[in-house]
């Protein structure tokens, strides 16, 4: 299936990726082309097939409801690239 | 608010923030009030390579809450990612249930006000509950007082919430109101969230449309958010019905759109633009595998269950013989209950019992007091026990309502027994005949021409003679023994 | 210490009988990877000290008769594995200077098993790619022809064992990241069964495909690393709560009787002449063994390549979110506002391969398109898993060749997606299902390039195929050659 660039825009908008409009061009094309493959599946009689998310057959195991966690605040900040008094630091966000 | 020539179609989602110890995919505390990023770990901060790993008591405490709404338990669920960018979200996703929540198909009973009776109480309303998921919360994006900037606190973020979906079955802000009361009194008598609406704990979006009265198609609805209280709650959802009318009257549309409350200007503004074109990419959380629930599970979390607000006002109608509603009143919160039933059992095992009279003191005297001054139930300066005992003494006529309501007063005051303050002032009622019987000839003989007065025919007198004794005994001659010995002796 | 293909068992049978200390062992390995790795670029950080110390403590422990056979082994870790305050890229600029404040589980076990770290591989970035030419951080070439990629995405490992920079390395499949380097670089991988091994600190490409496992020279060494990492973990809540049995008792049972299923479908087209006839002969060591070798069919071989491309993107997209220049990371300079900031950190952090699968995984994701891709791919896998359950049901496990060919020249496909992701045809299946799959070598071709081949197991049953690999590699000696790296040193 052919892709629109207004789509593979409005994606990029989505997955908050800064795209040229080179890069418009050239993943309009690739991403056509991929779909293309894509395509192979309508031929794959997938009617009253369950989805498979898990490779595995299992449970979810559940844990009990303790903390176990202490103040870590100074290694959950240190790769931070802008942080003050204790908190990351984004540009101002407008509400 | 609107006229009489629409109805209101209102849903309602709660978010109501779990009071498990941990959070719900990682062991940090959820206390509130912490220093900022103090109770964070790479798993609920996003960090590379790390894993969500489940809270058995946060899937305990929804499924309890599931059956108390009379919802059902899925066996199966799943939890699926909900995508989105935003810095209090920190994995750029928010771990939600979506295809296959772990509660479907609930409902509660709401009681109307409107033309309610309050013997029989009101008419009741069953409102329908579509699902009830598991979710994180998110952390905190800080504004205020920072220059050029925002500050992200993630100590909120992976603190577990229930969202409860209702029905689109509510058609007034008033139903909104109780439904919401509904809802916060069964998580408060589970234990499953605090119920506090003003610090966040317990939230609610409205999505409010209207509808041309007997049209049978919904409006276009509008999603009021930023409501933290019921007042706020019932009044956005009135402004935005008036909003809608004057649109559509107009010959505007309404449009779908999200829109934020101002409870100081009383009004909301449209969040259009702001929060752009969303589309939240929901696919089956990968890195979590199928919760399931055995029947044997829900059978061990329902014999635990604690008796809910609809059962125990029930009960209070019939144990206690209370109207409908001084039993929903005190059926209000489970601590309050408790109080209440307390002072039912000392009245009992001091002799008489009269519920009705306790009901009263509990409901009318004590709440007074304790909202006046901001004071919690568990917190109340006069104990259960001491409230039981005071009014013990007013059922055994040991004092009069009267100076019972001076004793409450004290006991308010210091916290002290009413046996105590009552004998330390000597308030006790005198049933002494002779006692009263000098009064009564002291009066009788200091007032002769109200006495000739009244035997000429003036008996509307009588009541002056009894005033006359209950002054120069201070209030402590049984009023009956006064009266009676009052007509003998005129 | 001049042999490149040295053995996790010879190096510990070495150590142990005191040959050789782990302090000397690791200097002869620090000191190959000072004369080559320029020219090949495995490492993207060597940390000489820690591997000292953890040397030193090795012996110490080698002393007081407490080493486990992977004490005091000189090993490398693909650099998505956390490694507490040491750098762990994912081969992508946006985690430049990342430190993680905690260890991947399988850094941990090793750790605690005794292993001496010698530094973090180079990889695809964000293990996405089959070249490890998308690497930030420069390519990795192929120590067999250094004009040649290595394969990827676990490249920088493949390269680092075949030219002996280390002894064995850690690397994560997800489309065939372990088993196809493996091949075209002349040693042994294995990628265990889903769940098998924990993916805690394990950055995440694509969260149910994705599976460490271990890059060694023979099978016998993959059993006893695989030893050390399996096992359950209560950190991911996809590890299998199932005993690990003891792989390397089991190497030894032999092959007599066992049913070798070959699909036709991954013998057609597309499949270059050198390796089809390697396999031929590899067939013939096995029947030899006592095995036998019979003809089956896989019929959803086919979609894997769709399949995958659909499933892996759309987690991956997911998975890529947190990198917003936030919390960690890389931050674009002078954002104007919060959007700029994510819009802008995410377009200069990541490669553009990264950002192509971003794209696609967030397209089959959205609104209108998730029903005609995400869940039919979802569909489609359950019939790949399918396939391979009624293959089981007649055979042991299954042979298949790991790549189409051997090693491609540098560039060759980087710029054309739709042939490097065919180069992964014969792997991805497996990850879909979910199944232990290994490549081993089995041969060169007219130039000189390693070929490898599959073996894919039953679920669970990793044993199963390291015990017909360790049967083939008692037979042959296609493992133990290394490349002659004379010239660069």
């Amino acid at each position: 299936m052919a892709i629109e660039s207004e789509v593979v825009k409005h994606v990029a908008t989505l997955a908050r990726l800064n795209i040229t409009s080179e890069e418009l061009t050239t993943y309009t094309e690739q991403l056509s082309n991929i779909l293309g493959i894509m395509d192979q599946l309508d031929q794959v009689p997938t009617d009253g097939v369950e989805p498979m998310s898990h490779a595995v057959d299992v449970q979810i195991p559940e844990r009990d409801d303790v903390v176990t966690n202490t103040n870590n605040q100074s290694a959950m900040l240190a790769n931070a690239p802008d942080s003050e008094e204790g908190h990351f630091r984004v540009p101002k966000i407008i509400e | 608010m609107i006229s009489d020539n629409y109805e209101y179609v209102i849903g309602l989602e709660i978010h109501a923030q779990m009071l498990t110890r941990s959070k719900l995919f990682c062991g940090c505390s959820t206390q509130f009030g912490a220093t900022a990023n103090s109770q964070t770990c790479p798993v609920c901060s996003g960090f590379p390579g790390v894993l969500p790993v489940l809270n058995r008591e946060a899937v305990n405490m929804t499924i309890r809450t599931g059956l108390a709404i009379n919802g059902q338990v899925r066996l199966m669920s799943e939890f699926a990612r909900k995508n989105y960018f935003y810095p209090d979200l920190p994995n750029g996703y928010q771990i939600s249930q979506f295809e296959l929540p772990i509660i479907e198909h609930g409902h509660v009973n709401i009681e109307l006000t409107k033309g309610a009776d309050k013997k029989k109480g009101g008419p009741m309303k069953r409102i329908g509950i579509t699902r009830i998921h598991m979710e994180v919360d998110a952390g905190k994006n800080i504004h205020e007082g920072i220059v050029g900037a925002s500050w992200v606190d993630l100590n909120r973020t992976g603190v577990p919430l229930m969202e409860i979906v209702s029905e689109p079955d509510i058609r007034t802000p008033e139903e909104a109101g109780e439904y919401l009361k509904k809802i916060r009194s069964i998580v408060r008598y589970l234990g499953a969230c605090d119920g506090n609406m003003e610090q966040g704990s317990f939230r609610c979006d409205a999505n409010v449309s209207i509808r041309r009265t007997g049209q049978a198609e919904f409006g276009t609805r509008a999603e009021l958010k930023n409501l933290n209280s019921i007042r706020n709650v019932m009044r956005a959802i009135e402004y935005e019905g008036g909003r809608q009318e004057d649109l559509l009257e107009s010959g505007g549309k309404v449009i779908q759109e999200t829109r934020l409350w101002d409870p100081t200007k009383n009004e909301s503004r449209s969040m259009r633009g702001k929060e752009e074109a969303h589309d939240y990419r929901y696919f089956p959380e990968p890195d979590l595998p199928p919760l399931i629930v055995t029947e044997e599970r829900i059978e061990q979390l329902r014999a635990k269950m604690p008796e809910l607000p609809d059962d125990k006002k029930e009960r209070f109608r019939e144990q206690y013989g209370l109207n409908a509603y001084d039993a929903g009143l005190l059926t209000g919160s489970q601590r309050l209950a408790n109080y209440y039933e307390t002072v039912a059992e000392t009245v009992t095992k001091a002799g008489k019992s009269d519920n009705k009279i306790a009901a009263n003191w509990v409901a009318v005297e004590l709440l007074a007091l304790l909202n006046k001054n901001s004071i919690d139930i568990d917190k109340s300066p006069v104990s259960a026990v001491n409230l039981g005992n005071l009014v013990a003494l007013i059922i055994n006529n040991t004092i009069s309502g009267k100076i019972a309501k001076e004793v409450f007063a004290i006991m308010f005051e210091t916290g002290e027994a009413p046996g105590k303050i009552v004998k330390e002032k000597g308030l006790e009622q005198v049933t002494d005949t002779g006692a009263i019987e000098a009064e009564v000839d002291q009066v009788l003989k200091k007032h002769a021409k109200e006495v000739e007065a009244y035997r000429d025919g003036k008996t509307k007198l009588l009541g002056f003679f009894v005033g006359q004794v209950m002054k120069a005994t201070k209030g402590k001659a049984s009023p009956k023994m006064v009266n009676e010995l009052l007509r003998k002796k005129l | 210490m001049e042999r490149a293909n040295l053995t996790i068992k010879e190096a510990s049978d070495q150590l142990k009988e005191r040959k050789i200390s782990a302090v000397e062992l690791t200097r002869a390995y620090l000191g190959r990877i000072n004369a080559l790795n320029e020219k090949i670029n495995a490492y993207v950080t060597v940390d000489e000290q820690s591997a000292l110390k953890a040397a030193e403590a090795a012996d110490a422990r080698i002393a007081k008769g407490e080493a486990t056979p992977m004490t005091g082994i000189p090993i490398a870790h693909k650099d998505l594995f956390c490694t507490e305050g040491v750098q762990t890229t994912c081969g992508s600029r946006m985690l430049k200077g990342f430190k993680p404040p905690y260890d991947a589980t399988v850094t941990t076990r090793l750790k605690e098993s005794g292993a001496v770290i010698l530094g973090k591989t180079n990889m695809d970035e964000f293990a996405m790619g089959s070249s490890t030419e998308t690497s930030y951080y420069g390519v990795t070439r192929n120590p067999w022809d250094l004009e040649r990629i290595p394969g990827g995405s676990s490249g920088g490992s493949a390269a680092a064992v075949a030219a002996g920079l280390c002894v064995a390395a850690t690397g994560t499949d997800t489309g065939g990241s372990i088993r196809q380097p493996a091949a075209v670089t002349g040693i042994t991988g294995l990628k265990p069964t889903y769940g098998r091994v924990s993916r805690y600190g394990m950055i995440a490409f694509a969260s149910s495909l994705d599976q460490g496992g271990p890059m060694c020279r023979t099978a016998e060494d993959t059993a006893i690393m695989l030893q050390s990492i399996a096992g359950h973990d209560a950190k991911d809540s996809t590890s299998l709560n199932i005993e690990t049995p003891d792989f390397s008792a089991l190497l030894n049972k032999g092959i007599k009787g066992l049913k070798i299923g070959v699909p036709t479908e991954c013998f057609g087209e597309g499949l270059e002449d050198d390796v089809r006839s390697a396999i031929d002969e590899a067939k013939k060591v096995f029947a030899d063994a006592g095995a036998e070798l019979v003809t089956i069919s896989l019929p959803y071989t086919g979609v894997a390549i769709p399949t995958y491309y659909i499933i892996a993107p759309a987690e991956a997209s997911s998975n890529l979110a947190r990198y917003d220049g936030v919390k960690f990371g890389y931050r674009c300079e002078n954002p104007n506002d919060l959007q700029d900031l994510y819009s802008r950190s995410r377009a200069e952090g990541f490669g553009s391969e990264v950002k192509r699968r971003i794209m696609l995984g967030t397209y089959v994701l959205s609104s209108g398109y998730y029903d005609a891709y995400y869940r039919r791919a979802q569909k489609a896998r359950r019939l790949i898993a399918n396939d391979f359950t009624k293959a089981f049901e007649s055979v042991d496990a299954v042979l298949t060749p790991t790549t189409p060919g051997t090693a491609f020249k540098l560039g060759e496909k980087k710029d054309d997606p739709v042939q490097m992701y065919l180069s992964d045809i014969y792997t991805i299946n497996v990850n879909l299902a979910g199944l232990p799959g290994m490549s081993l070598p089995c041969g060169f071709d007219g130039n000189n390039l390693p070929i490898g081949m599959q073996l894919i197991g039953k679920p669970l049953d990793e044993a199963g195929i390291l015990r017909i690999a360790h049967t083939y590699q008692k037979e042959t000696d296609w493992h133990s050659k290394a490349p002659d790296l004379s010239g660069i040193a």
